[in-house]
């Protein structure tokens, strides 16, 4: 009987025959080119339609390559006519033949006598043949840009993942010489985030210096001389009222909101001799809370995303380097340690990393460290680049860059150090902070 | 005396099985015997008389048939299909004619191996196919192998490894892949990596696992494919099928389609660098 259950199992695995092999390949990187996405034109119905739709494939097709994470295709390369796909609907085959991997496509409608735009996008996957996002934005004409920007965030986000930050503003310094003043005129402005509608909101009459927004986008605080002495004011952007946040001795200087909106994180040198501690000023009582006591120069504090910590700058062990503390002031400890000189440290708004000018010979760099001191890295090697600031979603930097003609003009670059661009302005620009995501 | 004649005439019985069934079938690869009869009495036109998929061709059309009118309501992207079977393009089948026409290449470097691991049969240097992949293939005819015999032995040798190999652990798994396709698996793997598009920077890369089972026709197009892990971001999972499917026709020699018939594709953060 055991023979025989041996002899049946010989048997059987004569039976089973070769194995079924399964092959498994391990990949150990991808493509970090561009995306090549097709943008067809926005259809319209009426002459006003139709050129509203063009403009909407503009300015959607310049976000998107701004980007540098999109390559979009020339529309001369398209095959598929845009009344072809209105009517058929992608032709999958034509816009893989171009070697489109998204296809966006969408149609315009005016609305209300054409005071309203209503704008739908389509976006395919051309490559598994299915629409994987469509959505309408309905706008006033006058905020038809908002609009093709939110069209934007949206393929930004279905293809990487991440919030988009193309619907979001700019507030910087706008440098220009005018005729009767000696020096140059400085205006505090604000644009859209691809540098359209740039418009300023002080006269220019008193040097203005580092603003920045509140996280409602309701508000700017900043430096400025209105008052012959360098003092703090809170600007109110839909009433244009600006309150002073305190009149102490001394320089009043880099303010920046805490992540609720409820304080003001500033650097004051009241009553010590011209050294300058870090306090936190709550914006409803005015109550002020010191939060540095060295005797060293402690300067341009920011919040981390949660809220918990503080990254600022200090000379207390020496040359200027970043030290992070707890929100209440506690547990300081020292976050740089490299060669150089480090300034005006700011928390990514996704908490990953911390951005910093370093200077290092004759030159001020843009870098990054993560918040443990672990991986610094430098993202542009120029002249004189300072003051960075986060796009909403922690993948971009802005930053002023002066150059050795004294030209001065805003650049983005991304957290990899590519992408460098210049952010186009009418006039010399600096100090520019970017907004909140506005959606 | 009773039982030795039951045993004599069992094992008569069993050695009558075997020859019916011809052991040799199961012993020899069977790839390879399959590789050497299509070489010998190969017609360039079967493949494209067997070619199925004029039918199939018209249903892209029909995927893309009119999409409706804009929805005006917003909506939500779709979940990925992932058991959707693949839609065979007209350019498809261009492209797989043209595959298959191609002298198959059989290049030195593969040669040159096969010299240099036996006896000691498999190299275990997880970068070899890296190394592999790397070196130009120089092309040229195919001649039947003269050494077949020791290809089996190393076959079963490979499967033995297999075996044991699939008790172990992940890192192990290179041992399942045969020599004799470390070939075409650099290949492969070039190719879904170049057009596996993902943005760099990205937030947490370290963190992305992700394995996507993929059946294979014999054509080198996709039967069909399955997230069997889930990177947990659909952004990834998404451009990994879109860069398996934008690979089709996936370069795997007739000959070796039950190797490939079912391809695992992989990829963790900890082992490699996207994005």
């Amino acid at each position: 009987m055991r023979r025989l259950t041996y002899i049946m199992l010989v048997m059987a695995t004569l039976w089973a025959g070769p194995a079924h092999a399964l092959v498994r390949i391990d990949l150990t990187t991808s493509n970090s080119n561009p995306l090549p996405v097709a943008v067809t034109d926005f259809t319209g119905d009426t002459p006003d339609g139709r050129s509203m739709g063009e403009q909407f494939k503009d300015v959607v097709k310049n976000d998107l390559a701004r980007s540098g994470l999109f390559a979009p295709i020339d529309d001369k390369a398209f095959l598929q006519s845009g009344s072809s796909l209105k009517i058929n609907g992608p032709i999958f085959n034509e816009w893989r033949m171009i070697n489109a991997q998204i296809l966006v496509s969408g149609t315009i409608e005016m609305l209300d006598n054409g005071t309203k735009v209503r704008a739908v996008y389509h976006m395919y996957d051309v490559v598994e043949e299915k629409e994987i996002a469509a959505k309408a934005y309905t706008a006033d004409v006058k905020f038809w840009r908002y609009a093709a920007h939110r069209i934007s965030d949206d393929i930004y986000t279905q293809v990487t993942g991440e919030g988009g930050y193309f619907t979001s503003r700019i507030v910087y310094i706008a440098q220009d010489k005018v005729p009767g003043m000696q020096t140059l005129r400085k205006r505090l402005c604000i644009m859209d985030s691809d540098g359209e509608n740039s418009q300023c909101l002080t006269d220019g009459h008193a040097l203005v210096l580092t603003p920045h927004f509140s996280p409602t986008v309701q508000q700017v605080v900043y430096m400025s001389y209105a008052s012959g002495k360098p003092r703090l004011y809170l600007l109110d952007l839909p009433t244009g009222k600006q309150e002073m946040l305190g009149d102490f001795p001394g320089l009043n200087s880099a303010p920046r909101f805490s992540p609720d909106g409820k304080d003001v994180l500033l650097t004051l040198t009241m009553g010590h001799e011209g050294n300058s501690d870090i306090y936190k000023m709550n914006l409803e009582t005015h109550k002020l809370t010191r939060l540095t006591y060295n005797r060293a120069i402690d300067t341009s504090a920011s919040y981390s995303p949660d809220g918990k910590h503080i990254v600022f700058n200090s000379d207390r062990e020496g040359r200027p380097a970043l030290f992070i503390m707890d929100a209440d002031g506690s547990n300081k400890h020292r976050l740089t340690f490299g060669a150089g000189n480090y300034y005006a440290p700011v928390w990514s708004p996704r908490g990953d990393l911390i951005a910093f000018v370093k200077s290092v010979g004759d030159h001020f760099d843009i870098g990054v460290i993560d918040p443990q001191g672990q991986e610094e890295r430098l993202l542009t090697d120029s002249f004189l680049d300072e003051s960075p600031s986060w796009s909403p979603n922690g993948r971009v930097i802005i930053f002023s860059r002066e150059l050795p003609n004294g030209k001065t003009r805003i650049h983005t670059v991304d957290l990899t150090g590519y992408n460098d661009q210049e952010v186009p302005t009418p006039t010399d620009a600096s100090d520019p902070a970017w907004s909140p995501l506005l959606h | 005396m009773r039982r030795g004649f039951l045993l004599s005439l069992l094992v008569h019985l069993v050695l009558l099985l075997l020859f019916v069934l011809n052991i040799s079938a199961y012993l020899m690869p069977e790839p390879q015997v399959v590789s050497m009869q299509v070489k010998l009495v190969a017609d360039p036109n079967a493949a494209r008389r067997a070619k199925p998929h004029k039918v199939k061709a018209v249903h892209t059309q029909q995927s893309s048939a009119p999409k409706a009118a804009p929805k005006p309501t917003p909506r939500k992207p779709k979940v990925a299909d992932a058991n959707k079977p693949h839609l065979v393009t007209a350019a498809d089948a261009d492209k797989k004619i043209i595959q298959q026409k191609k002298p198959e290449p059989k290049t030195q470097a593969e040669q040159q191996k096969d010299n240099d691991i036996r006896p000691p049969k498999l190299d275990k240097t997880p970068n070899k196919k890296n190394i592999l992949a790397a070196k130009e293939p120089q092309t040229k005819p195919e001649k039947p192998d003269p050494e077949d015999f020791m290809a089996a032995l190393d076959y079963i040798d490979d499967l033995k490894d297999k075996k044991s190999a699939l008790k172990v652990d992940d890192t192990a798994t290179q041992t399942t892949l045969y020599d004799t396709t470390q070939q075409e698996i650099g290949t492969i793997k070039a190719l879904i990596e170049r057009n596996w598009y993902l943005p760099p920077g990205m937030a947490d890369k370290q963190g992305v696992d992700v394995t996507i089972l993929v059946r294979m026709n014999p054509d080198g197009t996709i039967a069909d494919m399955t997230i069997e892990k889930s990177s947990g971001r659909q952004f990834v999972d998404d451009s990994l099928l879109r860069a398996i499917r934008k690979s089709v026709p996936l370069p795997i020699p007739a000959d070796k389609y039950d190797t490939f018939k079912s391809i695992e594709f992989h990829f963790n953060g900890d082992k490699g660098s996207i994005g």
